[in-house]
């Protein structure tokens, strides 16, 4: 076991990625395919929600949707954000009322189904 | 091996994949699940138990690790977080880290793996892809196009 042959074992990679915070995680989909496709798998991501609790940024994933997702998807209520209207950035409701709705939703739900939608 | 100690302890005799001996209290062993079942279905009445995947180096400091937790009670929480605090810090670098972290893996135990785990998770947090491949020999197996586009969808995670 060292540094020249260092091999690391899926089921190790899988314990300490899912310790890391969602920006890491993002980011490490460009480490390799396997890396990628275990940061998207639902285990890992059910691995993860009992390791720690979803963090919520709100303001990211405001700025991550509106900037990839300019012209919204087809159906706002398909991601449980009803009071929201992504196409002109703006919550009918306003923000405190959103971020206690993404709350209830869990953060990687969330992105996963906008990507699915997205990629459709 | 049957060899008790004058406190009526008895002790278990671990081999290294390198051939070294450590002989230790039987409490402290099994600290290790492994090695707990190991004992428990009788593999160890005859001379050693043989860990196949750990070399003397990383189970010297496993060891080390068992016996500071199998003589700490509760009380001492706070001292034992120091104490783990100290021991990840003077494993130094992520590859006898990642050794180490194998080694708990196998050997199942829950406490280090945990502590090894949340070390090297707190080293790569801020590293770059490319870090990260260099740290663990990973290659970087996309197409050009697949890299630009997975980059794509995480842009914001880069920023």
């Amino acid at each position: 076991m060292g540094a020249a042959n260092l091999r690391l074992p899926s089921e190790i990679v899988e314990e300490i990625l899912a310790l890391l915070p969602q920006q890491s995680i993002h980011r490490f989909r460009s480490v390799s395919k396997s890396w990628s496709s275990l940061l998207v798998s639902v285990e890992f991501h059910k691995l993860r929600s009992r390791s720690s609790p979803p963090e919520i940024n709100v303001q990211k994933l405001l700025h991550h949707y509106r900037k990839y997702y300019p012209h919204g998807a087809n159906s706002t209520s398909y991601y449980g954000f009803e009071s929201m209207d992504f196409r002109n950035g703006q919550s009918k409701n306003g923000e405190a009322e959103m971020e206690a709705t993404i709350k209830l939703a869990a953060w990687d739900t969330i992105l996963y189904r906008i990507r699915r939608v997205a990629d459709a | 091996m049957s060899i008790t100690t004058e406190n009526n302890e008895k002790m278990i005799t671990l081999m290294s994949s390198d051939g070294e001996e450590f002989v230790v209290e039987e409490a402290v062993a099994a600290q290790s699940q492994t090695i707990k079942h190991l004992i428990e279905d009788g593999c160890s009445t005859e001379g050693s138990i043989p860990l196949p995947n750990v070399t003397g180096r990383v189970l010297s400091e496993v060891i080390q690790y068992c016996k500071k937790h199998s003589s700490s009670d509760d009380k001492e929480e706070k001292e034992l977080e120091a104490w783990d605090a100290e021991f990840v810090k003077a494993a130094d670098d992520h590859v006898a880290l990642t050794d180490l972290m194998m080694a708990a893996n196998f050997l199942d135990i829950k406490g280090l793996l945990d502590l090894v785990a949340q070390t090297l998770a707190n080293m790569i947090t801020g590293k770059s892809p490319e870090e990260v491949r260099r740290m663990w020999n990973i290659k970087n197996d996309f197409t050009p196009e697949e890299a630009e586009k997975v980059r794509k969808e995480n842009q914001w995670a880069f920023e």
